[in-house]
């Protein structure tokens, strides 16, 4: 008996060491890659989402035309998990020969929320592919235009309820910044998926929702979910007579901003010759399309490397500010 | 053991769960003040029940133990058969330790090489013979499974780090 | 619309390329469910580049034919090996896996064939003629209604738990537990993931079962003895077993209105469908039969493989009539149908109603196919259990390792699995009733978010459960369903009394 668990002792020290390495940094020796022959082999993509959303199509309809740009296998791993924090924190962990990128749609939100530990001098954006745009979406049958929805708001304040999906991700904080900047009181409820939060506007179980144009299409299409305002400058073709909160004074144009990252210590050759590929693969013609079949064209999505960095910093202390008067 | 020992044991095992957790739960920090109900109200609650729970347990044990002490009721007592033992360690530690060696085996030599060893050494310490034979056959079932995932679905398999990882590139 | 049915049938039938891609399907479902380690959604995102070149019916038939016969095929791994290829078919292990140790796998795979063939038979048939009706359905559920059906799956525990109930209690309350590590859905708050980055996604259901039930058998049968002759004796059986259907027929029928409805529901999804179908049959079933479950029984097979293929079905319900998927891997065919060109929704069956019904006539006929196509997989199967458990036993391991690796690229996730395989190995040498972990873990985050989340939509107030009716009517029901053991032993035993006394 004695001698079984000592056994059993010494069998999970040697366990809870291997879970430490889990976490840790698992020393991956740099051995930067030549940047010359490079790519020589098959690149992975890590996605921190989903197989099926919005980031993880976002990144296979890109691969599919950087693997004839670059002529190379690449492999799109799903690694969800912590809003995108697991997959950058394996990209971490994996050598910097430039043959891990990663796809991701919340790095600044997570940075600023602190679940991200890596910031901006772990992690280099390669390029920006996609500027997301918002709309308040409501029952057609409940409200008509937004100031019926303001009306409705200070006649119960916190009682309007307003759908997103996830918290603390990018819908709250859009929740949150409309509160501020239109002062209104409402009632975030965050849902699942965008499934069960389409099916509670329908139902009329939820009075509100922010969400994109491509996943609620085919509902808009139908008539039964209107959008009420549209968080960009410009008003949308498809919808010229929604307004944009801009013209009604509100300061609220942000959305997701789907972008490739890389770590920083990878050889700057390589980087470039990904940036280069990917400009490509943004302006090919299949790419074109699928950024209209989703609705993902109404603003221009490309910034490179230097000029996201650069956005990319803006965003997170701005976040960070919001995020601070959140978890108060 | 007896059977109402290993009750207490069970009971108390759940008991100290539940009180870590407690403590645990106590540290949690909503991140988040706009909801209504916060993050600790659903553990709390479960964990609670879980402590009644288990001390419901602990009584009903006593009190069957004192009816089967005082004659007026049996325990149904199995028979344990000994276990199978391999140089005198019985063969659940066994299997359970060269399920957690193939574990680690994967993180650090990769897939295809721990592979192989885990199959190999784990046929015969469960009986198989010919070596030759199972040599071949563990190479054979790693190939196979490299081929189909990594290579026909492009799902890579785990591949090590270091020179392993280099190592396992030559496949796939 | 029967005449569109026909128009899809002969689009199927006379369409070469249709036809083969209906074959494809099968022979892809039945071995890639059977492999543990590949799902049907991870089938589908690796065929989905493959199809952009094909014709939109010809890639729909393949991608929605897989979906479903992956869904069935799931089950192999379950009654064979007590290794679940899809994480709904863990409740047809509870029964199938101990009707193949007696030697009757061909009878269980028979009747995992027939009832999961009439639950989709059953499911395509509500979806062609029902969809906008059980899309009205699905939109009167919220979350006061979600919270509710998670309730009253949880108050089945009792019929789970076998004899020792307080045990069963703490292994559902256990499962709720492990449900609450990682990022809380509502708050974005980390719940005892004590600064382990690993732990902030959560524990995944598929490694806790791996383990708990592969693993664990595992470990417990390497310290059996494992001569030759040891070997399970295989009893030839037919996959049509008159007596043995008279006995299930109920069950089907009943299991697979259950799925559908359950499968309507967005985010639900099969693996609920199928515990919800589980217990409730064993609830149902007579005192004296309640016994038999989880020993082989064929009521329990047929309850969990009607209701999880059903549901499966089901899912495309909401997909189809408003555009909204109703889990994983739905979400994925409405990328499929992105990429086409296509919006699934509302819209579709006015402007392509020929390729919707090319569809539903694919379903039909690779579930009829299904049924005649099964026997040499049968067959091929059936064999498996022959092997030596020398060399089967350590050739499980590395598939659950390599299933659990796969669902998403991670070491922690094999950690998890290893961790309970010893739990569950410990626990069952305790006699402890393993079924009742999974359903906290399942039920678990449906039952905290969506209790969560009504109160919040309510802003405070907890009657919300108690003036809407569905919710009403679900937990009123579930509270007497748990009670009505209790009461009519009381009143027999008073009867007994009463009888004892008068003599």
């Amino acid at each position: 008996m004695k001698r079984k668990i000592n056994y059993f002792i010494v069998l999970i020290s040697i366990f809870t060491i291997f879970l430490a390495a889990c976490n840790g940094d698992s020393d991956a020796s740099s051995e930067s890659g030549e940047a010359s022959n490079y790519p020589s082999r098959n690149i992975e993509v890590l996605v921190g989402h989903g197989a099926g959303g919005g980031t993880d199509l976002f990144a296979r309809a890109v691969v599919n035309e950087l693997e004839d740009i670059l002529d190379v296998n690449i492999n799109v791993v799903n690694q969800e998990g912590g809003a995108g924090v697991v997959a950058l924190q394996n990209a971490y962990n994996a050598p910097s020969d430039g043959y891990t990128l990663i796809a991701d749609a919340a790095f600044s939100i997570t940075t600023a929320a602190g679940t991200n530990a890596y910031g901006l001098d772990d992690f280099t954006p390669i390029a920006r592919f996609q500027n997301d745009t918002y709309a308040l979406w409501v029952n057609a049958e409940d409200f008509s235009s937004i100031e019926e929805f303001i009306e409705a708001v200070e006649e119960n304040p916190g009682q309007v309820t307003v759908g997103g999906t996830g918290s603390l991700g990018m819908d709250e904080m859009t929740v949150f910044m409309l509160e501020q900047a239109a002062d209104m009181d409402l009632n975030f409820v965050p849902m699942e998926g965008a499934g069960e939060m389409h099916a509670g506007v329908l139902g009329g179980h939820l009075d509100a929702m922010v969400d994109e144009f491509g996943p609620t299409k085919s509902l808009a299409d139908d008539g039964s979910i209107v959008p009420l305002v549209v968080f960009s400058e410009e008003r949308i073709d498809e919808f010229p007579d929604v307004p944009t909160t801009v013209e009604l004074g509100w300061d609220l144009t942000d959305g997701n901003e789907r972008a490739f990252y890389i770590k920083s210590d990878t050889d700057p050759e390589i980087i470039e010759i990904l940036e280069n590929a990917m400009k490509e693969a943004y302006e090919s013609e299949d790419y074109k399309r699928y950024e209209e079949d989703n609705y993902l064209h109404l603003r221009d999505g490309w910034l490179n490397s230097a000029d996201f960095e650069e956005r990319t910093e803006e965003l997170i202390e701005k976040y960070q500010v919001i995020m601070d008067e959140l978890q108060q | 053991m007896a059977s109402y020992k290993k009750d207490y044991i069970f009971y108390g095992i759940v008991i100290l769960f539940a009180i870590f957790f407690l403590a645990a739960t106590t540290q949690i920090h909503s991140a988040n003040n706009t909801a209504t109900l916060g993050p600790k109200f659903w553990p709390m609650m479960i964990l609670i029940m879980m402590l009644v729970f288990a001390f419901m347990g602990i009584i009903k044990t006593f009190i069957t133990h004192k009816r089967i002490v005082n004659g007026n009721m049996t325990w149904t007592e199995e028979s344990e058969e000994p276990e199978r033992r391999l140089f005198n360690i019985p063969l659940s530690l066994i299997s359970m330790s060269s399920i957690m060696l193939y574990a680690l085996g994967i993180f650090f030599i990769g897939f295809i090489l721990s592979t192989i060893i885990f199959l190999f050494v784990l046929i015969q310490l469960l009986g198989g013979k010919k070596k030759l034979l199972l040599l071949i056959l563990s190479i054979v079932i790693t190939g196979v499974c490299v081929l189909l995932f990594s290579n026909v679905l492009s799902i890579p398999l785990p591949r090590g780090i270091g020179i392993f990882r280099e190592l396992s590139f030559l496949f796939y | 619309m029967l005449e569109y049915l026909w128009i899809g049938i002969l689009n199927v039938v006379t369409e070469p390329m249709n036809l083969l891609m209906l074959f494809l399907s099968i022979v892809i479902g039945y071995i890639g469910g059977a492999i543990p380690g590949l799902s049907g959604t991870m089938l589908i995102v690796i065929l989905l580049p493959v199809t952009y070149s094909f014709e939109p019916a010809a890639a729909f038939i393949l991608l929605t034919g897989i979906y479903s016969v992956t869904a069935l095929s799931g089950a192999f791994g379950s009654i064979l090996l007590r290794t679940p290829g899809t994480p709904e078919a863990i409740f047809t292990t509870y029964d199938g896996y101990p009707m193949a140790q007696q030697g009757y796998a061909g009878r269980a795979l028979g009747i995992t064939i027939i009832s999961a063939v009439i639950g989709s038979l059953f499911g395509v048939f509500c979806l062609i003629t029902l969809t906008p009706l059980l899309a009205n359905v699905a939109l009167s559920f919220s979350s006061p209604e979600y919270f509710a059906l998670a309730f009253m799956g949880l108050t089945v525990v009792a019929s789970l738990s076998g004899k020792d109930i307080l045990k069963g209690l703490i292994g559902v309350l256990f499962g709720l537990m492990i449900a609450t590590v990682g990022m809380d859905a509502l708050t974005g708050t980390l719940r005892y993931t004590f600064n382990y980055t690993p732990l902030t996604s959560g524990i995944e259901l598929i490694p806790v079962i791996t383990g708990l039930f592969a693993l664990s058998e595992f470990i417990k049968r390497s310290t059996e003895s494992h001569n030759l002759g040891n070997a399970i004796k295989v009893v030839k059986t037919k996959l049509f077993e008159r007596e043995i259907f008279k006995k299930i027929r109920g069950t089907i029928a009943g299991t697979s209105v259950i799925g559908m409805f359950i499968g309507i529901l967005p985010g639900v999804g099969a693996t609920t469908a199928a515990m919800l179908a589980y217990s409730e049959t064993v609830r149902w079933s007579k005192k004296e039969e309640k016994d038999t479950f989880g020993k082989g029984n064929p009521k329990g097979i047929a309850a969990s493989e009607a209701a999880s293929n059903s549901a499966g079905i089901g899912t495309l319900v909401p997909l189809l009539s408003l555009g909204i998927p109703g889990g994983a891997t739905a979400a994925i065919l409405i990328g499929a149908f992105i990429l086409h060109g296509m919006q699934p929704g509302p819209m579709l069956f006015n402007s392509d109603p020929i390729l919707m019904y090319t569809i539903f006539a694919g379903l039909l006929i690779s579930n009829i196919l299904m049924l005649f196509l099964s026997t040499p997989f049968i067959k091929i199967f059936e064999k498996i259990i022959k092997v030596p458990y020398s060399v089967l036993g350590p050739l499980i391991v590395v598939l659950c390792l390599i299933g659990t690796y796969t669902l998403r690229n991670s070491f922690f996730d094999v950690i998890i699995m290893v961790i309970f395989g010893i739990i569950g190995y410990l626990l069952e040498r305790f006699k402890f009733p393993l079924a009742t972990i999974i359903l906290g873990v399942v039920l678990g985050p449906i039952a905290e978010s969506q209790f969560r989340r009504s109160v919040q939509m309510s802003d405070g107030d907890f009657s919300i459960f108690f003036t809407r009716p569905i919710s009403l009517t679900l937990i009123v029901v579930s509270i007497i369903m748990l009670f009505l053991p209790i009461i009519m032993k009381y009143i027999r035993d008073r009867k007994v009394n009463k009888v004892d006394n008068s003599a």
